[in-house]
């Protein structure tokens, strides 16, 4: 455990140091996002078969991307919290996993509406990505769930967090077999899309990647800091009262 | 390990009857709602029964923890002079014993009220549920033990568990399936599924049943 003054003192400079680091990366992510947007609305070519509904795969991707990412992140951040005990890697842990749920939310709900036009439902359980995607989505949420819940707790919530974030990373895989297995005797509906891409829409796809991305590390780090900040003001509460 | 099994054991009589008795009621309930269409059977009877039983089993695990939070007898568990992964593993075990007999009268009374028979081996019927129910004990007594001390624990618990739960489903669905509609049997796969899900949460959450507790 880190002594609470020292881990105050640290968290000031930090705060100080922040607000100096984090603007370029809010520029660039506010930059990012109208270009992409015109890359992949306006710039690239119209896909052949579906027509513009296709444009809405460059930010479906890009949003899974960043989601994956968080949860790897979450996984990588609760493995280390579990070792080392320091609240920071805890406070990781908790934005990443919002901005992954966040995004997920934001891929489910694209990927449905580009396949009501493109397959003519809103979900096909078929699909073991869908499946995958959507049981990911409700093992985070309860990842959540369980962290909000902790909080009013006796302050276990970090560590309960970290081993149920860790099982849930490992059983992931599983899970994703287990649902291609189940619908194996199935016809396959969904054959790999967007594989064959003109350059152009490969652009338009790694534009959208990018400032997907960006923005998702934008608020990562702003929740981060939430987070810490959050931390700071009970440890000051907590100095008050003791005074 | 043995001995703490069986005081808990007959400890938690008040438990088993109670999920028993709600997984009865809502097998009940199923078959008046659906009553007058016929069709239960093969996957479909097994989807049913298997989610009756996580209904019932995730209650019954719940209880598992929280009467030893209630009473404050959790410290003086902790304070046993054993490792705590048999702590786990004596918990998980008893949870087993509860849920394979619980799904084993829910199964009976499923025959007898729905009027389905077994088709195929009633050795599969038996072994899928011993083994789905394996690793249902597994991973709920684990995440029982997660949520213990929470006030939310009682809806946790199942928002949790059951999306852990999907492989170990699945594979039962059509293992059981198999075996109470008869036909071609169902591939190797499930079993090597069912089987390795069990190991993974017969280890893991053994091992990670030492970091829960301190602090």
């Amino acid at each position: 455990m880190v002594e609470p003054s020292t881990a105050i003192r640290r968290t000031e400079r930090r705060g100080r140091r922040r607000p100096a680091r984090l603007p370029w990366l809010e520029v660039s992510a506010g930059l990012a996002v109208p270009v992409a947007l015109y890359l992949g609305l306006v710039w690239a070519p119209p896909e052949r078969v579906m027509g513009d509904v296709q444009r809405i795969m460059y930010f479906h991707v890009a949003s899974a991307m960043t989601a994956y990412l968080a949860f790897g992140l979450v996984a990588v951040a609760s493995a280390i919290y579990l070792l080392r005990r320091q609240a920071r890697w805890d406070r990781v842990a908790v934005a990443a996993a919002e901005v992954g749920v966040l995004f997920t939310t934001l891929t489910l709900l694209s990927g449905s509406i580009w396949a009501r036009s493109a397959w003519n439902a809103w979900w096909l359980w078929q699909d073991a990505r869908l499946t995958t995607t959507l049981l990911m989505w409700f093992l985070y949420a309860g990842y959540l769930l369980l962290r909000a819940a902790a909080r009013e707790g006796d302050g276990q919530g970090g560590r309960l967090a970290a081993l149920y974030g860790l099982l849930s990373v490992a059983i992931v895989p599983v899970v994703h077999f287990s649902v291609v297995w189940w619908y194996s005797n199935h016809p396959q509906v969904i054959t790999p899309q967007g594989i064959r891409m003109a350059p152009q829409m490969v652009v338009a796809l790694l534009a959208a990647s990018v400032a997907v991305l960006l923005v998702g590390v934008v608020l990562f780090l702003q929740r981060w800091r939430l987070e810490e900040l959050r931390d700071r003001l009970a440890e000051l509460e907590m100095r008050c009262e003791r005074t | 390990m043995i001995r703490k099994e069986l005081v808990s054991e007959a400890r938690s009589g008040e438990t088993l009857g109670a999920s028993l008795l709600f997984a009865l009621l809502l097998l009940t309930l199923l078959s008046l709602a659906a009553g007058t269409q016929p069709g239960w059977e093969g996957e479909r009877l097994a989807a049913a029964l298997w989610l009756i039983l996580l209904f019932a089993g995730a209650l019954l695990l719940h209880r598992s923890f929280a009467q030893e939070t209630e009473e404050d007898a959790f410290l003086q568990l902790l304070l046993w002079p054993v490792d705590r992964s048999a702590l786990y593993c004596g918990k998980a075990l008893a949870s087993w014993l509860y849920l394979a007999l619980l799904g084993a009268l829910l199964w009976l009374a499923a025959f007898g009220l729905l009027g389905a028979s077994p088709r195929g081996p009633a050795w599969a019927l038996a072994a899928t549920l011993l083994l789905g129910t394996a690793g249902f004990a597994g991973a709920g007594t684990f995440l029982a033990a997660v949520t213990a001390r929470l006030r939310a624990a009682p809806i946790l618990l199942p928002i949790l568990l059951y999306p852990l739960l999907v492989p170990p489903l699945l594979a039962a669905v059509r293992l059981g399936g198999w075996a109470l509609a008869g036909g071609p049997p169902a591939a190797p796969l499930w079993w090597e599924l069912l089987v390795g899900y069990d190991l993974l949460f017969a280890v893991v959450p053994a091992l990670l049943f030492e970091l829960l507790w301190e602090g």
